[in-house]
């Protein structure tokens, strides 16, 4: 199997001058590093060291740069994306090197683009895909392959990744609703993205749930039979 | 791969590696000790994940709290003794973390 570069290119990055972009490796589930990303071309890598290609999965997230504290960051890029409660994460995980048949194909670039920054939840959307060939000619990727590259890097509804101890969360709560009662439109997107999170809600709580109740069936029958 | 597909196949590692624990302590009833293997690890496994992803919770404080209700499902699932069914989860865990770091890195 070979593996061809993808390259991930956030196109308007340079109209948030105020936030750093920053790039979270993961292997598995198992961090591995984080990045900034370059702000003047918006272009990521996915590193390929350190973890099997098929588990290397990428998620992007922001920090305000007034909160962004570099020097800390560099020291443990890991454990500063972990446990900091400015870290605003996004609806983007899983971006992943590829695995493409095609021997023709030198690399491909994801053109992705910034929709809104809350205080809670970056949103990004995908644009396009170009292949680059190895004989110089390239190829704009269609619907529907185009929003199934997309669906496989992340770029679907997913749960935002709010810390209960992060300030942006108290800030989401407060802002939830306006002096009148009715709902700000941005953070009705955000709601509704967690509540189209099914699967992922079916697999953390409903699965879990389903043990244990065949756990607390089998138990009572033991109990039974003695 | 998706992240629900690390999931999904992060889950069926562990559940076979932890099954070849109970199989190699308990020695008997393969198939029960598969089913067990199933249930308590689709307990506790998307627990353990919901809360390392998305909580933020350290892995290792994470590990010995499951590793101790394991041990309590083991406990009473196998009818064995406390301190019997305790190391027997504890051995499954450390087996399947050990693993999942030389996978994973």
């Amino acid at each position: 199997m070979d593996l061809v570069s993808y390259y991930y290119i956030i196109e308007n990055i340079k109209d948030y001058p105020d936030y750093e972009f920053i790039a979270r490796h993961d292997c598995g589930y198992w961090p591995l590093s984080a990045e900034i990303i370059d702000k003047t071309k918006g272009l990521l890598r996915i590193p390929r060291d350190g973890c099997a290609p098929y588990f290397m999965n990428t998620s992007i997230c922001v920090i305000r740069a007034v909160d962004f504290n570099k020097p800390n960051f560099q020291v443990n890029p890991k454990k500063y994306i972990k446990k900091n409660p400015y870290i605003i994460f996004s609806n983007v995980h899983g971006l992943q090197n590829g695995y493409i048949k095609n021997h023709n194909l030198h690399h491909v670039n994801f053109y992705l683009k910034v929709e809104s920054i809350t205080d809670n939840f970056l949103t990004i959307s995908g644009v396009k895909v170009v292949n680059y060939y190895h004989d110089g000619n390239t190829s704009e990727m269609l619907s529907p392959e185009k929003d199934a590259y997309f669906k496989n890097i992340g770029i679907f509804a997913v749960k935002a990744e709010p810390n209960k101890n992060s300030k942006m969360q108290k800030v989401y709560s407060d802002n939830l609703s306006d002096s009148n009662g009715t709902k700000n439109n941005s953070l009705e997107i955000n709601e509704s993205r967690i509540i189209s999170n099914t699967s992922l809600n079916t697999w953390f709580f409903g699965l879990p749930l389903m043990a244990i109740l065949i756990i607390s069936f089998i138990l009572l029958r033991k109990r039974k039979e003695h | 791969m998706s992240f629900l597909s690390h999931l999904v196949v992060a889950l069926a590692a562990t559940i076979f590696i932890e099954f070849f624990v109970y199989l190699a302590f308990i020695c008997k009833k393969p198939i029960e000790l598969l089913l067990f293997s199933i249930l308590i690890n689709s307990f506790t496994n998307p627990i353990l994940n919901y809360f390392y992803n998305f909580e933020f919770c350290e892995l290792y404080s994470l590990e010995i709290l499951v590793t101790l209700i394991e041990g309590i499902l083991i406990m009473l699932l196998m009818e064995i003794r406390y301190y019997r069914a305790m190391f027997i989860s504890l051995a499954a865990n450390l087996t399947s973390l050990l693993i999942g770091i030389i996978v994973f890195g």
